[in-house]
């Protein structure tokens, strides 16, 4: 099988890893590149983010210029026929919205084919005029000038994005809300089509708060503890925000339908809105076909 | 790819020392850290930069002891001053004759402050006693200024080896900053295209550099290949109060993009503001010198990490 060669005007010069890729970003279809957002409760979409249809995309990243954004969004691929939610409920974006050199890195490469889409659907939250310029950084593989080596990795690319993905799960109602000095507890459903394996985690906030974080059908939770008394850390201390998220040393497994269970309290001393997101891997295992 | 690779950390600069008495130290870092100022008589008072016409300055690795050359290995440019009132640079590299960018570079794409240092993708290396030039071309002053510019970086010697090897890298790979133009003001929406050729050698480009006053979209086309780099436009929002520091935090790309000499990009520019924009865009990444063809050798070999020994018979 003969292996793709780069030639130039004057000639074939043979293969050349590096020119089998190139940086590519990703944006939304609109005419300019902004989601507007004018009011709140502004609803758009689905809008469109289209794959180039000369090579597939390896996302790397999540990048918008303004990370400030009081919106929720939620993401789907479509692949082929088939819609895959990246995510359990809607997304508050200031989570995972990284800015200039420090993106939000996916905790894992998400494939997107050729001619394939991002649908997201956003909501705008807060009193202010918002527009959104979000783009995803990507890896594009020229698909006619793969080499062997390139062609074997693609496949398996493509073979491992149809089991697993990078998937974002957040409190089912979108945030947390405590009373000054006050405790609270909210939930992450994980689906039941899969087990979820958490890779990062982060958190915005209107005030200081303390947490914990528990699986609630195995009572592991992520401070070491005696399991009959539960402790809380600031969050400000133990996970990050936006685009420098808290990367798990060890990722955790949560099992298909499982629920994490956060349990938190107010150290502002006044009423406090929580947001938070896990990313991580999503396994699937109960819908395969 | 991992970009740090390339910017000199893959240099491993541990050795042993042998003493007087023959006992060999533990494997230490003979690297100095060394902050160097450009060459000018007044020193230490800052270097004048007249507002209405150009000025060279000069870096000089000066080196003492011909028994024992010093080379620098510089990744860091800073002045504390930083900001877009300040001259554009166009830097020459004296030993190689080599440019190292197309066009001036504005300040704030390749200075950093101390505490916040941009790293730039590929270091300045110099050899002993070799100059870098610099012509400073007062595009955006609005007056006279006077500062420090430094290299930063740090200063081996004692080690042929080492500089055996560093002296290779520079003959092959530059750093290099590739601009669609010196001076980009956009008028109130407008949209303007640049055309660049990669004349020099082949553009290995790993970050990409922006900033604007206001918020402006840029769609980079590779002419020949014909193939843009997003699918739409990339969408810069630009932040009026710190348009100046937003250049010195690129975005790395997710991988290197190589462009063979002959190259030809066009850049396209749309103002989204009502209002004038000035807005600066780079490329910046290394320029190869090299067949095409032994590009992904050659940069393999030279990221492969070495190790040496030094004593009495170095």
């Amino acid at each position: 099988m003969k292996s793709a060669l780069y030639e130039t005007a004057n000639g074939i010069v043979g293969d050349i890893g590096e020119l089998q890729t190139i940086p590519f970003f990703l944006t939304p279809n609109d005419p300019e590149d902004t989601i507007l957002l004018p009011n709140p409760g502004t609803v758009r979409g689905p809008l469109a983010m289209s794959a180039p249809k000369d090579g597939p995309l390896l996302i790397r990243a999540i990048h918008a210029n303004d990370v400030a954004q009081d919106v929720f969004a939620e993401f789907e691929i479509q692949d082929g026929s088939e819609t895959r939610k990246l995510c359990n409920a809607p997304i508050y974006l200031r989570t995972i919205l990284g800015q200039y050199a420090l993106p939000y890195m996916l905790p894992q490469y998400l494939y997107l084919a050729e001619g394939n889409v991002i649908y997201i659907n956003v909501q705008a939250i807060g009193a202010m005029s918002t527009a959104l310029r979000l783009n995803f950084e990507c890896v594009k593989m020229m698909r006619k000038q793969l080499d062997k080596t390139g062609r074997l990795a693609l496949d398996r690319i493509k073979r491992r994005s149809i089991l697993s993905m990078p998937f974002f799960a957040t409190f089912q109602n979108g945030y947390l809300d405590l009373g000054a000095l006050g405790t609270g507890s909210a939930q992450i459903q994980i689906p039941n089509e899969g087990s979820f394996i958490a890779r990062k985690i982060s958190y915005y906030s209107t005030g200081a708060f303390t947490l914990n974080i528990t699986n609630q059908a195995t009572k592991d939770s992520m401070i070491l503890a005696p399991r009959e008394t539960t402790y809380e850390l600031p969050a400000a201390d133990i996970i990050g925000t936006n685009g420098q998220p808290l990367d798990l040393v060890e990722p955790w497994h949560i099992g298909a339908g499982q629920k994490l269970i956060i349990d938190a309290t107010d150290t502002s001393n006044a009423s406090n809105r929580i947001y938070l997101t896990v990313s991580g891997e999503f396994v699937r295992t109960g819908d395969m076909r | 790819m991992n970009p740090n690779l390339l910017v000199g950390n893959s240099i491993q600069n541990t050795f042993r020392y042998t003493g007087g008495n023959g006992e060999v130290s533990p494997k230490i870092q003979q690297g100095l850290p060394l902050w160097m100022s450009p060459r000018y008589i007044d020193f230490p008072q800052p270097i004048n930069m007249p507002a209405t016409t150009t000025k060279i300055i000069t870096w000089t690795n000066q080196s003492f002891n011909a028994q024992a050359p010093t080379i620098s290995v510089f990744d860091r440019l800073v002045m504390n001053n930083n900001g877009i009132d300040n001259p554009t640079w166009r830097f020459f590299d004296n030993q190689t004759g080599r440019f190292l960018s197309n066009w001036g570079v504005p300040t704030p794409l390749i200075f950093g402050q101390t505490g916040r240092s941009y790293m730039m993708p590929e270091p300045i290396i110099m050899d002993a006693n070799t100059d870098v030039q610099a012509t400073l071309d007062p595009n955006f002053q609005t007056g006279e200024l006077n500062r420090y510019p430094y290299f930063h970086g740090r200063q081996y010697y004692y080690n042929n080896a080492r500089r055996a090897r560093l002296l290779e890298r520079k003959r092959y790979i530059s750093p290099f900053w590739l601009l669609p133009e010196i001076d980009i003001t956009l008028t109130a929406n407008q949209t303007v295209k640049y055309t660049v050729k990669v004349a020099q050698g082949h553009f290995r480009g790993l970050q990409l550099q922006l900033y604007g006053g206001s918020a402006f979209t840029l769609r980079i086309t590779d002419v020949l290949r014909r193939q843009e780099i997003s699918n739409t436009a990339i969408v810069h929002g630009g932040l009026a109060a710190n348009a100046e520091t937003v250049g010195r935090y690129p975005r790395w790309l997710a991988c290197p993009y190589l462009l063979p000499q002959g190259s030809v990009l066009t850049f396209e520019l749309t103002n989204l503001a009502a209002t004038e924009n000035q807005v600066g865009v780079a490329l910046a990444g290394q320029m190869l010198y090299c067949p095409l063809k032994e590009v992904q050798s050659m940069l393999k070999d030279l990221a492969k990490p070495f190790t040496f020994e030094v004593g009495a018979a170095d």
